[in-house]
């Protein structure tokens, strides 16, 4: 006899798992920044999907699998060459407040998430090869055994392929078994494209659209505890272990690999959550959007800084050369103190961006290089001048 | 003159003109009667659409105290993103022109005699109520006639369901079916052709000014602009025209071409990529008809294009009819096929010609040859939003006048307008008794000007809805005064060939002047008053117009106007499916929409379509069903039509390049071809300006007036000296001109501007549409405005 936890008992233990995140640390909009992007002229240089400047890297085709503060790494590495350019260009060097610093982040972090629209022929081979056809119909294509396709025309994003697919995977898994079809495996791509085949092949005429919003990770991080996520993975060190600790993984990937991730081991998932009694979640209105949002986004925050690791930047990249703490130094603009401040790490780097102009003139004065950064080391750098700086 | 002086006379006489029109404006608004005006001075803008030409660019009107004082373009608006014509910057003095009518007016004298009395809007509203509601108790409902004017309004969706609720169907606009009807022949949507220039790489423009006669001069500069501006000089434009027009002598190529003789051209082209084998065979396969050569089963074997062409259009021949020299017919030809992106445009100057719409389709046939039609850069069919419509419902009598296979057999717009004057003075099949002319001047720019104005006297009521007196509404019994665009409200879809739909607001930068109201609130005023019932759910036209903008929102689709980069951004979300949530309810979407000045839709509607060849078929015909099957698929009596056309045909019509395009009927040698020189700012209200009459012949250094151009050697040749008079004579009338030589000009062609010499206030030069040939293009029934031969001779 399978022993069941009881969904209400499983409430309470759910309770005792909450994330320790703060909402505020994840971006509620992460396309806000879209805005900056053009008001600061970061569009005049950068581009993205080549709509956009041509001086800078296409920002779609970037390596941006990292954490917010590296994000701004990233930005202050190229400052001098950024200025340059904007010098030549008559544009003035965008001065940037803590919000927008985290808000330019978080929308050139999130260009990944929205997959690139779907090959139709491809995607009539994936409804042939994973064996969709020989339950569905699109058009003249199929068999009529599961639902008609067609009216899926109307549904611009393949999110909502994938969460249909979720919410029935059940019913589907069981007629597959019967049918003796194998378990069809998909990455992001393949559901893109099937969605752009079947709605190509719909002959729905009316030309009604539906779009998915784009998720909300604040949302998203809610959902992961409501829908019992959490019961089966750690975030942030949080949840219980019996799956894959999120954290580690990447999810620096677009909505619907994650997505097709989900269904991939969609089978031992919804068993192993019938073993513990838990019932399996279904998804509806904009909530697969928001669930994979709060993945995505979970490798933007930034694990704890490493202040000893930071004083030792401090020292290596030269900042010690000119900066201090306290109140020993000849020009007070000059120490990073501020009593009794209680500054955050992006607030300092917002600061360390506006003067990014005035430092560069006087270290080419006093020639010295440029400091760059890493992975991390903006982190741990900022950490340690904020510990030390509010004291 | 010193530069110093001269420059500070020129800000001072500036600043005098200005002050002096704000003047005049404010005495207008009223706010002068107290003395000299002494308010905040605070300045905002209102976004608006120009309505001073159907192109639609998006405005903005700063106005100081709530009074407007400029016209700025848009920035954000798709169509002209911050641009403006001479025309648009200068219409603010449409709010003051002296010719504006103020109040209602009722004829008083003999028709035509100018003499009216300033009568109450209630007194003209009951008198017109009175009129139509004898033709609606009499059951003749039919027996009123609109003619609308070519704006791109909801208004004319407004008259529409007017008048089908009325029972008339004699509703008539003012437009070029020439591109529908060209569609529709080549097996194309019968919604026309659109043209993805933002991505194409090669304009090749025939007949077709596009920086100063197309349909919207501002959207083709900027993108010009936009061309020039991108890595590689991606996009290149070359001009074929009679005449180096502004347009051909910014392209990178101008080539000179006898009048009417594109069409002979573009199969010369079509020849030479056949003959090189540079055409996309693998398109011309799948997606064409009417290539090859086909025999049925009776043995009979129809002659296919390629052989037709191969036939008929080697480029010597070509050569000798356009005037092209041999080498620029090959240069061009190989060019157009290479360029991967190269599309072909065929504008009024092919159209307007006897045989327009076959030019037309010749042209077009560039484009099936090299598989550009349906692709990225390529053509496809107009995008438009299509507003639901509220009243349904078929008027019982036919339209005065519709196409048949004797003549013109699709006669719609401006061609079926063209059939009206016979229709009425003949009084068949039935006698018009009431004729509503909204904005509308049929008496000033159509050939057949006399027989308008003999018509009009015929119709026993007739009533002109206008801004500003012209020639059409003085022989009118009742003149209703319309305001300016400035002081309208609407949502208009511009006219640019555009690959998305865009919708523009017009919003009022002003309350009206005088006693001016909106045509659309007049009448939807009257049809409340004829029958309240469908009409009683929008108390004014705003409420309409709101009403089609809830559509809009509740649509889901598109985006309102945004910078560049944020169209291309959301663009892309909405390619992969997502959409940012911008608007909280209806009313916040219409905030926004007021603050933008507009909605469009920047993905295509069509993406999924892209590939396919526009249409119902799916197929481009070099053999054309529609036209086949227009005269029971019976070649005798196309060949029939065609003849009595004036065409050169030869029994296999309805194949392209086979029928005419041949032998002009024979002139007398001193007769040559008439080129009208068309431009956007002499269309309607804006050759009413006082500033852009002053910029009507700048580089010619003619004043005021107009003129007539001729090549050198033309000239030479009729031994006529520059600047001096000379008579421009055809066959229905001649006009007294200066002779101006131009190089950049085709010999054998005469050059005279069209716009000129209307009544009223701001009257100069010559109205050159009194002397044109009544003749009209075969199938759309369109004036043949490029079909009039004329002589040049001395006046002295």
């Amino acid at each position: 006899m399978r022993f069941k936890i009881p969904i209400a008992l499983l409430l309470l233990i759910n309770t005792g798992w909450a994330l320790e995140l703060k909402q505020a640390d994840l971006p509620a909009d992460p396309l806000h920044g879209a805005a900056l992007f053009t008001q600061k002229n970061c569009d005049r240089c950068h581009s993205i999907e080549g709509k956009g400047g041509t001086f800078g890297p296409d920002l779609a085709r970037s390596d941006l699998d990292r954490s917010h503060l590296d994000i701004f790494a990233m930005m202050w590495n190229h400052s001098p060459q950024m200025s340059g350019i904007m010098t030549d260009l008559r544009l003035p060097r965008p001065s940037l407040a803590s919000g927008d610093l985290t808000e330019l982040a978080a929308y050139i972090y999130y260009i990944d998430y929205f997959d690139k629209p779907g090959d139709i022929s491809h995607g009539m081979r994936v409804f042939s090869e994973k064996g969709c056809v020989n339950c569905h119909r699109v058009g003249s294509l199929g068999k009529a055994i599961g639902p008609d396709l067609a009216p899926i025309k109307k549904y611009v994003s393949p999110i909502f392929l994938a969460q249909m697919m979720w919410d029935h995977g059940p019913r589907i898994k069981a007629k597959m078994d019967e049918l003796g079809i194998p378990w069809p495996h998909f990455d992001g791509a393949g559901i893109a494209d099937l969605m752009a085949f079947l709605r190509d092949a719909s002959p729905v005429t009316d030309p009604a659209r539906v779009f998915m919003r784009p998720g909300n990770p604040q949302i998203g991080e809610q959902l992961f505890e409501d829908k019992g996520c959490i019961a089966c993975h750690r975030v942030f060190g949080t949840g219980r272990a019996i799956g894959p600790d999120l954290t580690k993984s990447s999810f620096h990937r677009s909505a619907t690999s994650v997505s097709a991730i989900m269904w991939n081991h969609g089978p031992v998932i919804w068993n192993r959550m019938e073993e513990l009694g838990i019932q399996r979640p279904t998804f509806e209105d904009n909530e697969m959007a928001d669930l994979t949002a709060f993945l995505y986004f979970v490798r933007f925050l930034e694990p704890e800084g490493d202040p000893l690791r930071g004083e030792m930047l401090f020292r290596q990249k030269g900042c010690q050369k000119c900066h201090y703490f306290g109140e020993k130094g000849v020009d007070s603009s000059f120490s990073l103190s501020r009593k009794g401040v209680d500054r955050s790490k992006v607030e300092i780097a917002a600061q360390m961006w506006n003067s990014g102009q005035v430092m560069a003139a006087m270290m080419t004065r006093m020639k010295t290089e440029w400091p760059r950064f890493g992975p991390g080391e903006m982190n741990d750098l900022l950490e340690y001048v904020r510990q030390n700086g509010n004291r | 003159m010193e530069r110093r002086k001269f420059l500070t006379t020129l800000a001072w006489g500036t600043s005098a003109l200005t002050v002096l029109q704000l003047d005049r404006l404010l005495a207008a608004t009223g706010y002068h009667e107290g003395g000299p005006y002494n308010g905040p001075l605070l300045t905002n803008y209102v976004s608006s659409t120009c309505g001073a030409c159907p192109g639609g660019c998006g405005i903005r009107v700063r106005r100081v105290d709530d009074i407007p004082v400029a016209i700025e373009g848009n920035p954000v608006h798709p169509v002209n993103r911050g641009g403006l014509c001479p025309v648009g910057v200068a219409a603010m003095a449409l709010l003051i022109h002296p010719d504006r009518i103020r109040q209602p007016l009722m004829r008083s004298g003999p028709r035509g005699s100018g003499q009216f009395k300033p009568v109450t809007w209630e007194t003209a509203e009951q008198t017109l109520v009175e009129k139509l509601a004898e033709l609606k108790s009499a059951g003749t409902p039919e027996q009123l006639l609109f003619l609308n004017h070519g704006g791109n309004g909801l208004g004319a969706e407004l008259l529409k369901e007017f008048m089908a609720d009325f029972g008339s169907p004699n509703l008539y606009s003012v437009f070029d079916p020439s591109a529908q009807v060209c569609s529709t022949v080549w097996g194309g949507d019968p919604a026309g052709i659109s043209y993805d220039l933002e991505n194409a790489h090669l304009a090749l423009c025939f007949g077709y000014p596009v920086f100063e006669g197309g349909d919207n001069p501002v959207y083709f500069a900027g993108l010009r602009q936009r061309w020039l501006s991108v890595e590689e000089q991606k996009g290149r434009l070359i001009v074929i025209d009679p005449r180096l027009s502004a347009t051909a002598a910014k392209a990178e190529r101008w080539v000179p071409i006898a009048s009417g003789t594109h069409g002979i051209l573009a199969l010369g082209l079509a020849y030479l990529i056949i003959k090189e084998r540079l055409y996309d065979e693998r398109f011309v396969k799948e997606s064409c008809v009417g290539f090859e050569d086909e025999t049925d089963g009776h043995g009979h074997t129809t002659e296919g294009f390629k052989s037709l062409v191969l036939r008929n259009y080697y480029p010597a021949f070509v050569s000798e009819k356009t005037g092209v020299p041999l080498d620029q017919i090959i240069s061009l030809a190989r060019m157009f096929a290479t360029t991967s992106g190269a599309i072909a445009l065929p504008g009024a100057g092919v159209t307007t010609t006897v045989d327009g719409v076959i030019q037309a389709w010749a042209v077009m046939a560039l484009n099936a040859l090299t598989g550009r039609l349906g692709t990225r850069g390529g053509v496809g069919k107009p995008v438009e939003y299509v507003f639901r419509k509220a009243i349904h419902q078929e008027p019982a009598a036919p339209p005065l006048v519709s196409g048949s296979t004797q003549q013109f057999p699709y006669l719609s717009g401006r061609g079926a307008i063209e059939s009206l004057p016979e229709r009425i003075l003949a009084g068949t099949p039935y006698r018009i008794k009431v004729a509503i002319l909204n904005n509308v001047n049929p008496v000033y720019d159509s050939p057949q000007a006399n027989r308008f104005r003999q018509s009009l006297q015929n119709i026993p009521f007739s009533v002109a809805v206008t801004c500003l007196q012209d020639e059409t509404s003085l022989l009118a019994d009742l003149i209703l005064p319309d305001c300016t665009f400035l002081e309208k409200f609407d949502l208009v879809l511009p006219e640019s060939q555009f690959a998305q739909p865009v919708i523009g607001l017009t919003h009022p930068a002003i309350a009206p002047l005088y006693e001016s109201r909106q045509a659309e609130d007049v009448f939807l005023a009257l049809a409340k008053r004829l029958h309240p019932d469908p009409w009683q759910q929008w108390p004014d036209y705003k409420s309409y117009v709101m009403a089609r903008g809830r559509e809009l929102y509740q649509s889901n689709a598109g985006a309102l106007f945004s910078d560049q980069f944020t169209v291309s951004f959301e663009s892309l979300l909405a390619e992969r499916g997502w959409r940012r949530k911008e608007y909280q309810n209806f009313e916040d979407f219409w905030e926004q929409l007021k603050a933008a000045g507009g909605w469009w839709d920047p993905i295509r509607r069509e993406t999924e379509e892209t590939g396919r060849v526009p249409g119902v078929s799916g197929k481009f015909q070099f053999q054309s069903e529609a036209l086949s099957a227009r005269f029971d698929r019976s070649p005798e009596r196309l060949h029939k039509f065609l003849l009595s056309a004036g065409l050169n045909a030869n029994g296999s019509e309805q194949t392209l390049g086979s029928a005419r395009l041949a032998d002009e009927p024979a002139e007398p040698s001193d007769y040559m071809s008439l080129h009208l020189i068309e431009l956007t700012t002499l269309r309607g209200e804006g050759a009413r300006i006082e500033k852009i009459a002053d910029m009507i012949g700048y580089y010619d250094n003619i004043k005021w007036q107009c003129w007539v151009e001729l090549s050198p050697d033309t000239a030479e040749r009729l031994r006529l000296q520059p600047n001096q008079m000379v008579w421009v004579e055809s066959p229905h009338g001649r006009k007294q001109l200066p002779l101006v030589l131009n190089p950049g000009l085709a010999p054998g062609v005469a050059a005279v501007p069209a716009g000129l010499g209307r009544v009223g206030s701001v009257s100069y030069g010559e109205n050159i549409y009194d002397i044109l040939a009544p003749a009209r293009e075969c199938l759309t029934g369109i004036p043949a405005l490029a079909a009039t031969k004329v002589r040049v001779y001395s006046a002295g």
